[in-house]
């Protein structure tokens, strides 16, 4: 018995099944575009939120500038600034006032001077730009920072931020260092290039409750 | 031979790479969107957190930018400009700010009021722009002035914020 050859007849498969599989997958993609653009819509920072309330310890000056963080040792360099003219007497106050008023101080990262003003003697702290370390140099557990806050006891100090409308970021990571430390905070807004005043008048630090 | 196996043989390589191709574009568009909305665009949401010895008061916010206050109440938004504000030039020829008060018939003074009348339960949020950084102390002084009590939280220029229910600290 003779067998006929067996012939192959090509037969176009059905791209139904393949389209079904693209519109399918390019829906679950949409789907969840659109999940990701609501929920991240959504997308909350979470706060604590400060409050104000009477300083009840003396301060130290961080300032927060240019996105770096530059703690101020006021005095160290106030002593710096006055251990030449020596201790005044009440015969030699007014030389000595003179003298004061003619002596700057200047330093790679700050410069302080100072003035009469109308509630008296006021220092000026003039802190140089790109100066002190970033937030990233922050989270290092030697950071400079970290060993400014590590001379003082959070019982008996609070940490005085002076921010500069660019040392917002650097600001929130220095204060959530100095939080965890267990310090107090309070901060002041700051104009830009505007030197910090203090004395009599000028600063008036204040911590806050909350923060961070 | 080789003919007959080219006639049938249906290639999907074609098929899948625009499958491929278009699951890449929208996992792309999705991952920009989504980047977008958790980075720059993102809102803050503040939680009113108390600790042991912190006064529970009810927070009003208050955006300032340096212009006007922008108050939050009852889920709307009143933008309530304060025309208190005068620039006056500094013996050293630079210029700085100075406050005229704020008049009580203004909406400004209208929410000072208000506030006065609930400072024992309520006190003044600030989220503070960057632009309002100069004259902030001039606004807060008025509050203080009046024996408001205040809070102050920088923000950045234009990232959106509110404030969500409060919780309690243990």
């Amino acid at each position: 018995m003779r067998r006929g050859r067996r012939r192959f007849a090509f037969e176009a498969p059905s791209l139904v099944p393949l389209a079904d599989m693209l519109s399918n997958t390019v829906g679950v993609m949409v789907f969840i575009f659109i999940f990701t653009v609501v929920a991240a819509g959504g997308a909350l920072v979470l706060k604590t939120l400060p409050l104000e309330r009477s300083p009840d310890r003396p301060f130290e000056i961080v300032v927060c500038s240019g996105e770096r963080v530059l703690p101020l040792d006021r005095e160290a360099l106030l002593s710096e600034l006055l251990q030449p003219l020596g201790e005044p007497t009440p015969d030699t106050m007014g030389q000595w006032l003179e003298q004061l008023l003619q002596r700057r101080l200047e330093r790679e990262d700050v410069e302080v001077s100072e003035e009469i003003g109308p509630g008296g003697l006021v220092f000026i702290l003039k802190p140089h730009s790109a100066r002190g370390e970033t937030a990233k140099a922050l989270q290092r557990p030697r950071s400079r920072f970290r060993a400014f806050l590590g001379r003082f006891a959070p019982k008996e100090r609070f940490v005085y931020f002076i921010v500069y409308p660019d040392g917002l970021h650097a600001f929130k990571e220095a204060r959530s260092v100095a939080l965890e430390t267990g310090f107090a905070t309070g901060w002041m807004p700051m104009k830009a290039n505007e030197p910090i005043r203090f004395g009599n008048v000028g600063l008036r630090p204040g911590p806050q409750n909350g923060g961070g | 031979m080789s003919q007959t196996a080219d006639r049938e043989h249906f290639d999907m390589l074609p098929f899948i790479a625009i499958l491929m191709c278009t699951l890449g574009c929208l996992l792309y568009v999705t991952l920009i969107v989504a980047s977008l909305c958790i980075g720059p665009g993102a809102g803050e949401g503040w939680i009113p957190v108390y600790g042991k010895d912190q006064p529970r008061k009810i927070p009003m916010l208050l955006e300032w930018d340096g212009r006007a206050v922008t108050v939050h109440r009852n889920g709307s938004r009143e933008r309530v400009p304060w025309d208190g504000l005068q620039e006056v030039q500094q013996p050293d020829g630079s210029e700085a700010f100075t406050s005229n008060g704020v008049d009580d018939a203004s909406p400004l003074g209208g929410i000072l009021a208000e506030l006065d009348r609930q400072k024992e339960t309520h006190y003044a949020l600030f989220a503070v722009r960057p632009s309002g950084f100069e004259t902030f102390n001039l606004l807060a002084n008025e509050f203080r002035q009046r024996g408001i009590d205040i809070g102050y939280e920088p923000i950045e220029e234009d990232r959106p914020v509110r404030l969500l229910p409060e919780r309690i600290r243990s």
